[in-house]
């Protein structure tokens, strides 16, 4: 998948379950210091996005990420290899 | 404020506008918060069409005076004494809780049943149960939930077995307060998450009980159609709850009131 689709899946995603406004859901902006979403809600909102991806994201590979940019590389990142991984 | 203040002799304007995460952590003061903000709100809403009220723990004593059982100042008091009491029992015998997400309550109840020091505390959701317990006991059952395959197991920011019956010292504490005082009838009925039924006579029984049975949110949302609710409005910090009945009941109509601008969308 293109950045532009995945970030137009976890934005969608986002409105839908965490009631924030899709503007305020850019790259350099952070779930948790900008949006103000609480840990269990970023929790079940991350395995919404593997339910619909198909893909995983786990706790330890998401230590590190403190903005949607840097959440959204591991989500192509990870897109990436499982289509590489079907064809 | 001031009158909660006086009541409690402490200053409550100061828990609400300056309290840092550090001290709500504290359950005494977290409860004493929660549930003046809670109350605040209710106070500010215009008139509903109220079919049921219903607390998840603490939010439980806040309903009770949504529906006139106790008034804003019993149920101050009786806020301030259980968060006493449980950070009392929570001090002599420190706890952990954790939030298992992926496994049925079923799942969660039969491992636990297999350990030491964990129990299920609170059924929040499908797929969504928080464990309780001491801090070992705890730690052993997320490791063990996550090899029955549990797709998370988040700790929560609590230093106290809450639902469990390591609570059993803070129940003898609070049945003080709870004898003493007094309960009106309902003006509407209050559901009880300790029993999935409409509270009766005994509230002080249920209200102690509360401390050592698990929350069972889920089934006291489940109920929720089947009485007619049409929409669920959540009162006080958060916003919580209201994401456990869109996870419960998909397509019922819900809303988190915690602030002023809120009001607008109602």
């Amino acid at each position: 998948m293109e950045r532009a689709e995945v970030l137009q899946v976890l934005r969608d995603k986002a409105v839908e379950m965490l009631e924030v406004e899709a503007d305020d859901v850019q790259e350099d902006k952070s779930f948790v210091e900008d949006l103000k979403v609480d840990s269990l809600s970023l929790v079940e909102f991350t395995m919404e996005l593997e339910d619909t991806l198909g893909i995983e994201l786990p706790e330890e590979e998401l230590v590190d990420v403190k903005t949607i940019g840097a959440f959204l590389d591991v989500i192509v990142g990870k897109t990436a290899a499982a289509s590489n991984a079907d064809g | 404020m001031d009158q909660a203040g006086d009541l409690l002799d402490r200053d409550c304007a100061h828990l609400l506008l300056n309290a840092d995460a550090d001290e709500l952590r504290a359950t005494a003061q977290a409860q004493l918060a929660t549930y003046l903000m809670s109350l605040l709100v209710w106070r500010s809403l215009p008139p509903l069409d109220v079919v049921v009220v219903a607390g998840h723990s603490l939010g439980e004593l806040t309903a009770l005076v949504v529906a006139g059982v106790l008034t804003p100042e019993a149920g101050l008091l009786l806020v301030a004494e259980r968060g006493a009491a449980m950070q009392q029992a929570a001090d002599a015998a420190p706890g952990a809780m954790a939030a298992v997400l992926g496994l049925s309550d079923e799942v969660v109840a039969e491992v636990c049943a297999g350990m030491d020091g964990a129990w299920p505390a609170n059924s929040n959701a499908p797929s969504h149960v928080v464990i309780s317990g001491t801090v070992d006991g705890v730690a052993a059952a997320g490791l063990a939930l996550r090899g029955a395959g549990a797709r998370r197991v988040l700790p929560l920011p609590v230093g106290g077995a809450f639902h469990t019956p390591l609570m059993a010292p803070a129940r003898s504490r609070l049945e003080v307060a709870l004898r003493a005082a007094a309960y009106a009838p309902p003006r509407v009925p209050v559901l009880s998450a300790v029993t999935v039924r409409d509270h009766g006579p005994d509230v002080a029984g249920l209200l102690s009980q509360q401390l050592t049975a698990p929350v069972r949110w889920r089934e006291v949302l489940e109920t929720l159609p089947g009485r007619g609710v049409e929409r669920v409005v959540e009162l006080g910090p958060g916003g919580v709850l209201a994401g456990l009945v869109k996870r419960t009941l998909p397509g019922m109509a819900v809303m988190s009131v915690a602030a002023p601008e809120d009001l607008a969308r109602l």
